[in-house]
């Protein structure tokens, strides 16, 4: 019997080590301490020779060493030497939708049956196995944005996602946290699909009819649930009489489409549109404005002449891919410096890892905090740099009080590296999510470490 | 002569008819060659031999082996057909060998003052063959996987050339060891991988690696955009298997200028190369390393103090726009 329960654990332990699951007993067990290392809090400051406690999964203290009180029999690692900041958050992925780009099979990355999707939910679709996750998770990517391909106006709903969990569902720490909006030249669809817009004023007139259809349907809904309670007192009041006309019982027909709007001319809860021309950028926001959509602009690559209204208009930015070429009439450094242009105007901003030309590939999330790095290199300030890929963009995704810095009874997402996160030079040493150490394993690095035997 | 093939015939029965059927084309061949116009282009043999392994052979034929009820005929066109394809790689590397041999000679009468020699007709693409042979022609191969590096550099002593490169080579850290000894180098990427199948195994660490087993190593871009931070991706070498500075920025300048066959033109700083240099307001394998001013032969091409393009030799557009500059697609706006 002994002898089974050995196995059964070894079993378990190696099968935790392969797939960096974690379960929540396991992360609630180990009240870990963080100590000696360089604390980047990104809320307040720079902590030199700080120390972290995480117990339950949460930050339990933060602070200099000597002032955080260490709980007897925690487990100690010493960071000396080390910089130790919050798990950096992607704002842009597709993780679990694509494996392998070539592979028609493994990609459930945008539907061509309709352009206005918002009852399409990425949850459904997400392959939480994917190999792309550890490898992203190595260096220090904790948490995710993942979203369809931007071939439609409205491609879906949005999830948000943790690198790490027992299972999808504990994964997925948001469900339809944004929708996925797109304008531009990419969406016309020329010639292949005639019934889709093929101009940008079809694209604009399509969903400017989506969101009136939507409010039209609210009017419907909530007069019908009116009707159905008068009608409901009515029978209570006059009970046998039958005269009512049959149309007043027929049910509300639901429309998943229209009913999918609705959270988002509420406001509440972010649209995300990818747009990446000045010109481009005016159009949506005024049709967003004219529903009152809480938008993020995402991308934004050719605005140079739109900042200062980008910025009266106080939406948060996506920036990116920074890697994006300029125009023939723009100066060499001109999407490199956007990053910094935004900052200087007070917008707040996220920065995605996406290369240059072509989709958001997730295979190069890792190279997230490098993105951050050139963003600094083109005159960002190294903080905002830190900001746009942890706490900022928490906050856009309604996580802010959760994930995105190194306080107090925040999860306990916290990532050990041998020097500035945002240098290629910089090896990530351990990853903790919910306050437990993931395995630092991953298809590549066993594939290292089988041909250096 | 022949050995008869039927639907009962083993694997090595066949094989044996297969052989037959080849050294009957060779000797066919033998007989034409004059004719025989035959397509040499480097990376076309590569291609044909690259399908043209043994155990591939075999496969082949035991899957033969399994349709072959139908007809006989049809074995024999399919036979023909791969004997076809292993016939004009080879008669690729005869014909060239020939070639190499006439030149030779003719040189030899000329050089003894021989008046009445004639020179030997000239044939281009012969001509670049007889270069890979005479190994003054560079063989770059692009390939991705370990078993690709293997079945080259057997090619490659089948018919005693070598090769410079292997371009991509995403899978050399697994056969690193076997091909340091060929001095054949690799240009591979830092850490892009999982696009396709080939990219499937791709490892950061692969670069290291290999370097480690002497297998010299430079570091690709294949991209518009990656070439515009080709620094970077050396230094990520620092953090994937710990390459030193030293070796590092070696993999975007010295090696592959040794790739090329410049070397001793540039790819470092010594007296008599070409002025070829970069000024950084940063250590260059950092992420805020930012060129300040690039010197080609002594002229300053780029300057990033300048406005607009930072260029003083044009005036211009300096990159193209639909092509990668515009998210448009193919019609521009």
């Amino acid at each position: 019997m002994k002898k089974f329960l050995l196995v059964a654990l070894l079993l378990a332990a190696s099968s935790a080590l392969h797939s960096g699951r974690l379960s929540a007993q396991e992360s609630a067990k180990k009240v870990i301490v963080i100590s000696g290392g360089r604390l980047l809090t990104v809320s307040h400051g720079v902590i030199d020779n700080g120390v972290l406690v995480m117990a339950d999964g949460k930050i339990a203290a933060v602070g200099e060493k000597g002032k955080v009180s260490v709980p007897k029999g925690a487990q100690i690692i010493d960071a000396h030497g080390m910089t130790v900041y919050p798990g950096l958050i992607d704002p842009e992925t597709n993780f679990g939708l694509m494996e392998i780009e070539s592979d028609q099979n493994s990609r459930d990355m945008s539907e061509p049956s309709d352009e206005i999707m918002p009852h399409m939910h990425v949850a459904d679709a997400f392959h939480a196995e994917t190999e792309l996750i550890p490898v992203a998770r190595l260096n220090g990517i904790t948490n995710a944005l993942v979203a369809p391909a931007s071939e439609d106006t409205i491609a879906g709903q949005d999830i948000f996602i943790q690198l790490a969990g027992a299972d999808r569902d504990a994964m997925i720490l948001g469900r339809d946290v944004a929708l996925a909006m797109n304008y531009g030249a990419e969406q016309r669809r020329r010639g292949a699909h005639a019934a889709f817009p093929s101009t940008r004023m079809g694209l604009v007139t399509q969903l400017r009819q989506a969101f009136l259809d939507a409010q039209d349907y609210v009017a419907h809904r909530d007069a019908a649930a009116a009707k159905k309670d008068n009608l409901a007192d009515a029978k209570k009041d006059d009970k046998g009489d039958s005269k009512k006309d049959d149309k007043a019982d027929k049910p509300f027909k639901r429309d998943l489409k229209l009913e999918a709007l609705i959270p988002y001319l509420k406001g509440e809860r972010p649209v995300v549109i990818g747009v990446y021309e000045g010109y481009d950028i005016e159009t949506i926001m005024g049709l967003a404005q004219e529903f009152h959509l809480k938008v993020v602009l995402n991308h934004v690559t050719h605005s140079q002449d739109v900042l200062d209204k980008i910025a009266a208009w106080k939406v948060p930015v996506i920036v990116g891919s920074i890697y994006d070429f300029p125009r023939a009439n723009e100066r060499f450094d001109a999407v490199y410096t956007l990053p910094a242009e935004l900052a200087k105007r007070g917008v707040k901003i996220a920065i995605s890892s996406s290369d240059a030309d072509g989709p958001v590939s997730s295979h190069s999330s890792r190279n997230l905090p490098y993105t951050a790095g050139f963003a600094v290199a083109y005159g960002l300030p190294y903080d905002e740099a830190l900001k746009a890929i942890t706490l900022n963009v928490a906050e856009m995704f309604g996580f802010g009080d959760s994930l995105g810095s190194l306080d107090v009874g925040k999860t306990a997402n916290v990532v050990i590296a041998n020097g500035d996160p945002l240098d290629v030079r910089t090896d990530v040493k351990q990853v903790y999510i919910q306050g437990a150490a993931v395995p630092m394993v991953t298809r590549q690095t066993k594939l290292r470490d089988e041909y250096s035997k | 002569m022949e050995p008869e093939i039927t639907p009962k015939s083993t694997k090595n029965e066949i094989l044996d008819a297969y052989h037959a059927v080849l050294k009957k084309m060779e000797e066919q061949k033998q007989a034409s060659r004059r004719e025989e116009k035959t397509r040499v282009e480097k990376r076309e043999i590569v291609a044909e031999a690259h399908g043209n392994t043994m155990e591939g052979i075999v496969k082949s034929l035991a899957e033969l082996k399994l349709a072959i009820g139908k007809s006989l005929d049809e074995l024999e066109s399919q036979l023909l057909a791969e004997a076809r394809r292993l016939g004009v790689m080879r008669q690729a590397f005869e014909d060239a060998k020939e070639y190499v041999a006439t030149e030779n000679a003719y040189s030899a009468k000329v050089a003894k003052g021989d008046k009445d020699a004639v020179a030997p007709k000239r044939d281009l693409k012969l001509e670049a063959l007889a270069d890979v042979l005479r190994g003054k022609l560079f063989v770059q191969i692009h390939c991705y996987r370990a078993d690709e590096f293997l079945t080259e550099e057997a090619i490659a002593h089948e018919y005693g050339y070598k090769i410079r490169a292997f371009h991509h080579a995403l899978e050399m850290y697994k056969v690193a060891d076997k091909i340091a000894p060929e001095e054949t180098a690799i240009a591979t990427f830092s850490d892009w991988w999982g696009y396709k199948d080939e990219a499937w195994d791709a490892i950061p660490w692969n670069a290291v690696m290999s370097m480690r087993k002497g297998v010299k190593v430079a570091l690709k871009s294949d991209s518009n955009d990656h070439i515009r931070r080709l620094n970077q991706e050396a230094g990520k070498m620092v953090h994937y298997g710990g390459a030193t500075e030293d070796e590092a920025i070696r993999m975007v300048t010295l090696n592959p200028a040794w790739i090329i066959g410049v070397d001793q033109q540039t790819g470092s700083i010594d007296v008599g190369k070409d002025a070829d240099l970069v000024l950084w307001n940063h250590d260059p394998l950092s992420t805020y390393a930012r060129a300040q001013k690039v010197y080609i032969d002594g002229d300053l091409f780029f300057d990033a103090s300048l406005p607009g393009l930072g260029t003083p030799r044009f005036s211009g557009v300096m990159h193209g726009d639909n092509e990668q500059g515009s998210e448009d697609g193919e019609d521009g706006q």
